[in-house]
């Protein structure tokens, strides 16, 4: 969570508008900055064109026919046109121009291909910005028409927060909550905080499209002098989510579009607060102790602790009647971090609390292989998970994925690095995750239990003060594969996604592959390939775009029940099928 | 009556040492009044009023004004009080507050603390939108504003807030005092990219294409002050009154940026030809009465051995400052110079910041428990620089170097403690000021805690004056800053002027004195004359009456 300093009119926290820090980039070395500025450069990935030429190889020869590459930067929601965008193509050259008043630009001497072009401008996003796939390339050369680069308008959030009459709070920290479909899964991704201002508004800019969940912490107004700060506030404010629930699973998502102003008010009541202390133990001297309090949905709270080392005493303040979590967190040396963690029920001053901090559970896994006689892998190489394996990395990957917000991913491990074949997912925190398991190629997942749990059926939840169980992994390699070509219609030409959802289990990973569209349709199309699939029935899916789709959830899937395929597939066989595509995105940009 | 924290912390450490204070049985005083608008005089009801214990911070209640904004605590022992109010719309505040000075209200026997009319100066407030030349809202540009005062006893403009425009270009300063305030605007436009060394050599029928395309994004928006002055000369001031809202939009105008060439002469190790020796320069721009504010240099690289370029800062006059940090001890240079298009200047032919050391000796009492620090107030650019005095009562500035010019020197965090003598080696000593040229300094400091106190009455025809500016004048005085004291008179005409240096002072109380620079001996001549001479020996106490011009 962040806070911010007071009197700071805060934006939410800025996300890097790219990622990508090619070596070129690097060379700029950014210091003495007074302060930090997305930079707007580069938000196409510099292809391995210009790593080619890097080290001053000649440049193209001089023959090469050139040409002017035109187009128009609209904003995909209006149509309109987008004026000063920064439009930049990835030659030999990075080159760069800006579109006019009209939204178009030009760029000349431009040799003849494909090409990634991207545009920026503040308050847009590029679709290399909100789709996975990217955009499609730009044609550049002699019959090549001119390129419509859209950019999607942001997103905002605004509101008002205020007491129940009506008057307005002044520095209450809301923060934004992002539900992200990741591989078809939902994660939690923190946005952001804002602080309100002396009207009690808030405003959070700079927003894609997608579900959102908005809280307003705990507050209590701010001691007016240093004289009053000493004494602990009797009333405050407590967490309330929009809109106006009391927790996360009654709270309304807010579902923005691209571009839309959502606005979102909050009346808070006023309401006696109580004080919490109590002791840490088990810190080592030197080392700090971090103590967190989160609301029952999850949501920590920006209530501070005081904390003195020299004593292990912690103080908060200003709670409102709720039950919460707190949690204390220390390391007692690198790579040696410890926890502690109690539910407590708020509705008096509540004093004497204990957290003994303690190493968090790790939980081993215990993989085994199934191998069946195979024809066609009869030359893979052997494997087995207890020993003698020449196989470098693990077996299959392990993610657990946290269900909801503040529960950080734990990914499986080596236990040392020396007998690669131990795994172990370290320091978990309690929560209930989603288990997605990926098997080494040739290899599915047969089965993976932890306890009497299924998880390809059901969620892993691990609580506090259990003693962690083994989570035990069958690995066959008597898998099935899937081949098949899609139907588009004419002139659809970007990226199809084919999902093979298994309906052995709710929680077993849907398999996914690309395809693209043939540019010349004499031929045999090519088709998409999906391997490595356990036995068993699946739904078939080729979608357009799976940006913000669950596919991962049944029930999300069900609204496309008509336009699937259902294949059975029998272990070792090789199947093909021919799909419809499904258009999902005829009502979002 | 002073508001500071760090005084009112040492103040009652005193008392709580010297005099606690005896039991009042007959506790049966009041404080009431009614707190209204300072301009409109209205009664302000909801007004949340407190009194807190001058003696005793401890002591502390806490009404909540009526309907007609009156006001009421009672069965209180005599004594002094800190009465505070607050309410939507007025930050918190003190009795006739100047700065960290207010009146304290003094309760007991034959004193009238009932009849008060509390006057709350409503908060004002300036925002704005940031544009640029072609009239797009500029985000994420930082805002600075600056306040004009006389707290230090002469003029100055410093920054008090800052703030990050939203994604409307939008900013937003609340809760402002009445007074003088300016505007600036300080942001790097969001399609700025600036050249580097890695850049693979275009070729040459495309050279001038991509030269001309590069341009366009090489460039930098100036410090700009609202409305669109480049120069703090012609930003134009905002003078709010309490209760304003001002707009102020301000237009920042990208420049071609400039190119800061720096040759070392060192032939640096270049693993990967991305190393840049010795950091980054500061660079600042004096601004008003010249305090400087460090500017931003967005990039820097190496194009060959030896020589550092550094990119993204808007053409103008600066102070370039390069600190030794990380290269040889010693080898800080500075320049101040006009910058525009591309400037190399050689670092060997600049002049030497200064690297200054010492020791601090604590006379007759054993050092502070926590940190302590020797501070450093350029006279000229208020910059402060601190170092903290080791166990063995050694400090060096060597991690920050020293720009050459005059300073006041003072302690900080030294409880009680205030330099008595200085002598310096390879610097001139003035007073309690250093006039500091480049080369190293070695300074020998010598504090105390054998501090005075004087306390008075501020009177004017035998009666005493409330709310006076008390003001306790050293000999020298433009040498001697650092020994001068302040004070606001209280209900009964009394003040007090804490941690002394033993000397010869001169004591004045002006009635009307707040915007007085009181530093500049020209202005407090005339009132020297009918101010009271004090002569303060060692730790005494001293009470005296002066006369309230």
């Amino acid at each position: 969570m962040f806070t911010q300093h007071a009197n700071v009119r805060c934006n939410l926290a800025q996300e890097p508008r790219t990622a990508l820090c090619s070596c070129r980039v690097l060379l700029a070395i950014l210091a003495c900055l007074v302060f930090l500025l997305s930079s707007p450069q580069d938000a196409l990935s510099q292809s391995e064109e210009i790593g080619g030429v890097e080290t001053g190889s000649p440049p193209h020869p001089a023959s090469v026919e050139k040409y002017t590459l035109t187009g128009t930067v609209v904003d995909a929601v209006s149509g309109e046109p987008i004026r000063k965008a920064l439009v930049e193509i990835y030659t030999n050259q990075r080159r760069m121009t800006f579109s006019d008043g009209d939204g178009r630009f030009q760029l000349e001497g431009i040799p003849a291909g494909s090409y990634s072009v991207v545009a920026q401008k503040p308050g847009y996003f590029n679709q290399q910005e909100l789709l996975r796939g990217g955009a499609p390339p730009v044609e550049v050369g002699p019959k090549a028409p001119p390129a419509i680069l859209k950019l999607s308008p942001e997103a905002v959030v605004t509101g008002k927060v205020t007491t129940a009459a009506g008057i307005p709070l002044e520095h209450v920290t809301l923060n934004l909550e992002y539900i992200e479909i990741r591989e078809g899964r939902r994660r939690w991704d923190f946005k952001g905080s804002a602080i309100t201002d002396e009207d009690g508004h808030f405003r959070f800019a700079n927003l894609k499209p997608g579900t959102y969940y908005l809280s307003a912490s705990p507050y209590t107004p701010l001691a007016e002098t240093f004289l009053e700060s000493n004494q602990p506030p009797k009333t405050g404010f407590p967490c309330m989510y929009y809109a106006g629930a009391a927790d996360l699973a009654s709270a309304a998502p807010i579902q923005l579009s691209a571009g839309q102003q959502a606005e979102a008010n909050f009346a808070l009541n006023e309401v006696t607060v109580y004080a919490l202390s109590g002791t840490v133990s088990g810190y080592a001297p030197n080392q700090g102790v971090g103590i967190q309090v989160f609301d029952q949905s999850g949501m920590q709270t920006d209530r501070g602790a005081q904390f003195s080392p020299e004593n292990g005493r912690f103080d908060i303040h200003a709670l409102a009647a709720g039950n919460y979590v707190i949690k204390a967190f220390s390391s007692l040396g690198p790579n040696q971090p410890v926890r502690a963690e109690l539910r407590f029920h708020l509705a008096n001053d509540l004093h004497n609390l204990h957290l003994a901090l303690e190493p968090s559970p790790s939980i081993p896994i215990v993989v085994r292989t199934e191998r069946q006689a195979v024809p066609q892998q009869a030359n893979s190489n052997t494997f087995r998970a207890s020993g003698g394996a020449r196989e470098s990395g693990p077996p299959v990957a392990v993610r657990l994925v946290g269900a909801g917000p503040g529960i950080a991913e734990a990914y499986a491990s080596f236990d040392n690095p020396q007998s690669p074949q131990t795994l172990s997912l370290h320091n978990v925190e309690p929560g209930r995750y989603t288990a997605v398991l990926d098997a080494r190629e040739g290899w599915y997942i047969a089965s993976a239990d932890y306890g009497q749990n299924n998880l390809l059926a059901d969620d892993l939840v691990i609580t506090s003060g259990t003693p962690p169980l083994p989570l035990t992994i069958v690995l066959r390699n008597d898998s099935a594969s899937l081949a098949g070509v899609v139907n588009v219609p004419d002139g659809y030409a970007s990226q199809v996604t084919i999902v093979a959802v298994p309906e052995r289990g709710s929680k077993a990973s849907p398999a996914v592959t690309y395809w693209y569209p043939p540019r010349d349709k004499s031929g045999p199309p090519p088709e998409f390939m999906l391997d490595s699939l356990a036995p068993g029935d699946y739904l078939i899916f080729a979608f357009d775009r799976t940006e913000g789709l669950e596919y991962s959830n049944r029930d999300v899937l069900e609204s496309y029940a008509s336009q699937t395929v259902r294949v059975t597939l029998s272990p070792g066989q090789r199947s093909k099928v021919a799909l419809e595509l499904i258009r999902t995105s005829e009502a979002s940009n | 009556m002073i508001a500071r924290l760090a005084c009112v912390i040492l103040f009652s450490l005193a008392m709580v040492g010297q005099n606690a204070p005896a039991p009042r049985s007959q506790a049966g005083f009041r404080i009431a009044g009614t707190i209204v608008d300072s301009l409109t005089r209205q009664p302000l009801p909801g007004t949340r009023v407190s009194i807190f214990g001058s003696e005793n911070p401890e002591f502390s209640q806490r009404v909540v004004a009526d309907a007609v904004g009156r006001f009421e605590f009672s069965s209180l022992p005599a004594g002094k009080y800190t009465l505070m109010g607050s309410v939507q719309g007025y930050r918190s505040q003190g009795y006739h507050q100047h700065g960290d000075y207010f009146i304290g209200i003094a309760v007991g026997p034959d004193l009238d603390s009932e009849h008060i009319t509390f006057r709350l100066v409503a908060d004002a407030r300036i925002e704005g939108t940031v544009t640029d030349e072609d009239g797009e809202l500029v985000r994420n540009a930082n805002v600075q504003l600056y306040q004009r005062t006389h707290e230090t006893g002469r003029q100055s403009t410093r920054q008090v807030f800052n703030a990050v425009t939203d994604d409307r270009g939008h900013y937003l300063f609340s809760h402002l005092g009445p007074g003088t305030y300016f505007v600036a605007v300080s942001a790097r436009p969001w399609y700025a990219q600036y050249p580097n060394s890695g850049e693979p050599a275009p070729a040459p029928e495309d050279a001038p294409r991509i030269a001309e395309e590069r341009a366009r994004l090489d460039i930098a928006y100036p410090l700009t002050f609202y409305p669109s002055a480049e120069e703090s000369s012609g930003a134009s001031a905002l003078v709010l009154r309490p209760g304003d809202r001002a707009t102020a939009d301000i237009t920042t105008r990208a420049v071609p940026a400039v190119h800061l060439r720096v040759k070392t002469g060192e032939s640096a190790e270049r693993k990967d030809g991305m190393t840049i020796q010795g950091g980054f320069p500061r660079l600042s721009q004096r601004i008003f009465e010249g305090s400087i504010v460090p500017v931003m240099s967005s990039q820097g690289f190496s194009p060959s051995a030896g020589t550092y370029e550094y990119t993204g800062i808007a053409p103008g006059r600066y102070l370039i400052e390069m600190t030794s940090s990380g290269g040889k001890p010693g080898a800080g240079w500075y320049r101040e110079m006009d910058l525009s298009g591309t400037v190399e200047i050689d670092a060997r032919e600049n002049p030497p910041l200064a690297s200054v050391t010492g020791t601090l000796t604590l006379e007759g009492a054993p050092r502070p428990g926590g940190k302590t620090f020797v501070v450093l107030t350029n006279r000229l650019t208020s910059e402060n620089l601190a170092a903290e005095v080791t166990p063995k009562g050694t400090f060096d500035f060597n991690e920050m170097e020293v720009l050459p010019g005059p300073y006041d020197i003072a302690l900080n965090m030294a409880e009680g403690f205030q330099i008595k003598d200085i002598v310096a080696r390879g610097a001139r000593v003035n007073g309690k000021t250093l006039e500091v040229s480049g080369g190293s300094a070695q300074l020998g400091l010598t504090a105390t805690r054998a501090l005075g106190r004087i306390n008075g009455t501020a009177l004017r025809d035998d009666k005493p004056v409330a709310g006076a500016m008390i003001v306790l004048v050293p000999r020298s005085p433009t040498a001697n800053l650092t020994l001068f004291r302040r004070d606001e008179s209280d209900s009964d005409g009394t003040f007090s002027l804490r941690e002394v240096l033993p000397g010869e002072y001169t004591v004045i109380a002006l009635e009307d004195g707040w915007e007085l620079d009181w530093a500049n001996p020209t202005t407090l001549q005339p009132f020297l004359k009918n101010g009271t001479p004090v002569d303060l020996t060692g730790e005494a106490k001293l009470s005296l009456k002066v006369q309230v011009q």
